[in-house]
């Protein structure tokens, strides 16, 4: 029987190799680019009819929208505007990756911490430079927090600086462990239940309410991902202490 | 009878899609009790905890020993950088606790509920 964490394994499709460097087509890429196409298809060929009263893919489509759009704003405020395209792709593209991992005999590329790690690094250092930019060299009052005595900032500026630096790590960790954690979990469960005979039947039970919770995590974390970042790029564009 | 041989007027359809969406200060509401401590549960908060602590100390860790290799000066950064690291890592789990969301700085959840009444747009400084 296969080990639970054989899932997470990379196979590559299509071997590329330019330069010494192995950039083979793996199934991790085809499952990213099936969540982009169909992100792609799901708005677009449900937003086709453009009915007043939607139908029930059209409602699908305008309730994510208004979701993130509702985030956006009450989160970041009105000068969030400009980063809604980014955030709603970034929401969706998080979204459909999960979800598709749900499906069997599918990759979930949202288990991979690089994956996650790169996501969280684009949005960390987007959010830093949109700080930078906005606000120049006030930017480091960020590190100190108002009304500390003097004294305490050899202490405080490392601490304070470190504890933004961990931003990204928590922010990708957090994607990536809930969805590997789950995904081992049923495995293990699904090897029970093969090996178990007739009493697979109670770790069976288990598999389908592990299965919900799944899909219930799945769509989560997505949330999760997204709300922070729209929290970080609110801390970004509004400096406050 | 009334007569419907034209649809309700788009301006009537928002005023009663308004309506049923409930008033403004309901949505906020609902926003607040959603948003700072995030999956809402006991579970989530201490999974986001215990993640918070262990990148803090990462972060240090790693900082330390990629300062040390470089500048050859044995494990001493390492081992500052990662009490620096703890340190901010509990930081971010104290403001996770009390509730200041994962916001730098020292604000009174207080505030961030004003702020948020106010539309979130003229908070500066």
């Amino acid at each position: 029987m296969a080990s639970p964490v054989e899932q997470f394994k990379l196979k590559p499709l299509v071997p590329i190799e330019i330069g010494g460097l192995d950039l083979s087509f793996t199934n991790s890429a085809l499952f990213m680019a099936l969540a982009v196409v169909a992100a792609g298809v799901f708005l677009t060929q449900s937003m086709r009819g453009r009915h007043l009263v939607p139908n029930r893919w059209q409602s699908m489509a305008e309730l994510s929208y208004e979701f993130i759009a509702n985030m956006v704003r009450e989160q970041v405020g009105s000068d969030g505007r400009p980063f809604f395209p980014f955030i709603f792709a970034l929401f969706m593209f998080i979204l459909l990756g999960n979800l598709l991992g749900m499906v069997p005999y599918s990759y979930t590329f949202t288990s991979q911490i690089i994956v996650t790690f790169a996501m969280a690094i684009t949005v960390f250092i987007g959010v830093t430079l949109v700080a930078v930019i906005r606000h120049g060299v006030h930017f480091l009052t960020f590190f100190f927090p108002s009304g500390a005595p003097i004294y305490m900032a050899p202490l405080l500026i490392p601490i304070e600086i470190l504890s933004y630096l961990s931003r990204p790590i928590s922010l990708s960790v957090r994607l990536f462990a809930n969805m590997m954690a789950g995904h081992t979990m049923m495995k293990v469960f699904g090897g029970f239940v093969v090996a178990l005979g007739v009493f697979g039947v109670a770790p069976m039970l288990v598999l389908i309410a592990l299965t919900g919770f799944e899909i219930l995590v799945a769509v989560l974390q997505a949330y999760v991902f997204t709300i922070l970042t729209c929290i970080y790029l609110r801390d970004a564009l509004h400096l406050h202490h | 009878m009334q007569d419907r041989d034209s649809p309700p007027s788009l301006d009537d359809l928002d005023a009663r899609l308004k309506k049923a969406r409930g008033s403004e200060e309901d949505r906020v509401r609902r926003s607040e009790m959603l948003s700072p401590n995030l999956p809402g549960s006991a579970m989530g908060l201490a999974f986001r905890v215990g993640i918070e602590l262990v990148a803090g100390v990462a972060v240090g860790v790693g900082i330390g020993y990629a300062l040390d290799r470089w500048l050859g000066t044995g494990p001493w950064l390492m081992i500052v950088f990662f009490f620096l690291g703890a340190a901010g890592g509990m930081m971010n789990v104290f403001r996770a606790a009390t509730g200041q969301g994962l916001a730098v700085g020292y604000r009174k959840p207080g505030d961030d509920a004003e702020q948020k009444r106010r539309g979130g747009s003229e908070r500066e400084g």
